[in-house]
């Protein structure tokens, strides 16, 4: 055995562990030839000597005994607030239940609400006929609408209900407007040739126009070969020119 | 109560679980002591541990189902819970005391047994004193190995579960923390000589 080996062991050595017969042996006879392996022995001995005595000192050592009384009585409590602590935690999963329910009854009256004023203007969106009728009695009108609006006359007034009309009749075209640009993904415009914001001072316009998906090559992004003659839609920036100053492709 | 001394851990702890308030007793009774010297080991302070003993065993009331017989012992997982509280004791009060090799906190110092035997010199009391102050003094995961191992006696295997590291990891620690000790309580006139043998040997194991 080396003094390599011997400083893998010493500890185990002197502290008495259980180890290899013959392992043990080198080491004790490695001692006896090696001066300073012999003194890593001796100070480690003494270590395990030291840190014996503090532990025998401390054998004796144990938590006071009130804290036993301490501890069990948490126990009782513990014990007697668990059927107590139980039920919330059931009437709590009962309150959850509710409070769902509740919320569930709520968004379907917010949603019967907001709908039910959408029904009866779109009822009353073919409307506006039979009040231009009125307007104007010249126009023809279907013989029931001319009877509802002559039997409303009597009843309310017109006006509010021309108020609510023209709402609803211009919402469509508004919606379709939002879906129309909502659904459109487009690049950043892109500058043909010296393109300054010096030149779009005096204004410019945005046309729309098809282009050949070859185009796109041009303006660096990837082409699908087999698409290569389909087209493709793109918004030009158009100076008072009449230039076309900016260019983004659209999807 | 008297048959439930026969009872195993894990069983004192299935009985305390469903409200066996004997099983309790009878648990505490046999796994307070090594619990409370523990955390004084570590600490050195009477009041953590007693703060410290009292949170595991509240803690193995509250969850002590958390405990798994497949990855340990009651005893190892206790001293596990009983390790977590101390750190974070100590960590709170700001009484790790960071070691340096070439630093002596309390300034005591062991004679080395290389040099003849002084340590018999001294009174047993001294000694114990002593050596008490370098564990102390040690690095929290250098004193840890040493407590577990070298005071509470327990195993590589049960050390390694506790600390919840290899047991190669505990072995290199428990030799670097040697060396530390070693070092701490060498004379102060040997001190330079010796800590430089004691890092030698720290690099090559640590």
């Amino acid at each position: 055995m080396n003094c390599q080996r011997f400083e893998s062991v010493v500890a185990e050595l002197a502290r008495a562990q259980m180890m290899e017969a013959d392992v043990r042996a080198e080491a004790l006879a490695h001692s006896d030839e090696c001066e300073h392996c012999l003194a890593r022995l001796r100070d480690e001995e003494t270590l395990t000597r030291g840190l014996r005595l503090l532990a025998a000192d401390m054998e004796s050592m144990s938590a006071p005994a009130e804290l036993e009384g301490k501890l069990l009585e948490a126990f009782r409590s513990r014990s007697v607030m668990v059927p107590i602590a139980a039920a919330p935690s059931r009437s709590r999963y009962w309150l959850v239940a509710i409070a769902a329910m509740l919320l569930i009854a709520m968004s379907a009256v917010a949603w019967w609400r907001s709908e039910t004023p959408q029904q009866q203007l779109a009822e009353k969106a073919p409307a506006p006929k039979p009040v231009e009728t009125l307007s104007g009695p010249t126009q023809a009108a279907p013989k029931d609408v001319e009877l509802r609006a002559r039997g409303d006359n009597i009843a309310k007034p017109q006006a509010p209900k021309r108020v609510r009309q023209n709402p609803v009749a211009r919402r469509p075209p508004e919606t379709q407007m939002a879906n129309h640009v909502t659904n459109e993904i487009a690049t950043d415009f892109m500058p043909l040739g010296d393109m300054s914001p010096a030149s779009l001072q005096d204004g410019g316009q945005i046309v729309r126009v098809k282009l050949r998906r070859s185009a796109l090559i041009r303006f660096g992004f990837p082409v699908n070969m087999d698409r290569y003659n389909e087209n493709v839609k793109a918004d030009v920036l158009v100076g008072v020119d009449g230039l076309a100053r900016a260019i983004r492709f659209v999807q | 109560m008297t048959h439930k001394k026969d009872l195993s851990d894990d069983q004192l702890l299935r009985l305390m679980l469903a409200g066996d308030e004997d099983a309790l007793a009878q648990l505490y009774c046999r796994r307070q002591a090594s619990v409370y010297r523990f955390a004084l080991q570590m600490s050195g302070s009477t009041s953590i541990a007693e703060d410290v003993t009292q949170e595991v065993f509240l803690f193995l009331m509250r969850e002590g189902n958390v405990f798994d017989p497949a990855r340990g012992s009651v005893g190892a997982f206790l001293l596990g819970v009983a390790r977590n509280h101390v750190l974070r004791r100590l960590r709170v009060e700001h009484l790790l005391s960071p070691l340096t090799d070439d630093h002596d906190d309390d300034g005591t110092v062991l004679a080395s047994a290389a040099e003849l035997g002084v340590l018999d010199d001294l009174t047993r009391a001294e000694t114990i004193e002593t050596v008490r102050r370098a564990v102390l003094s040690l690095p929290p995961k250098y004193r840890e190995v040493v407590v577990l191992c070298e005071l509470q006696d327990v195993s590589y295997v049960e050390t390694a579960e506790i600390l919840g590291c290899a047991i190669g990891t505990v072995r290199s620690r428990l030799h670097r923390a040697r060396a530390l000790l070693l070092a701490k309580l060498r004379p102060a006139e040997d001190a330079a000589d010796a800590n430089s043998a004691s890092v030698k040997s720290a690099r090559c194991f640590a």
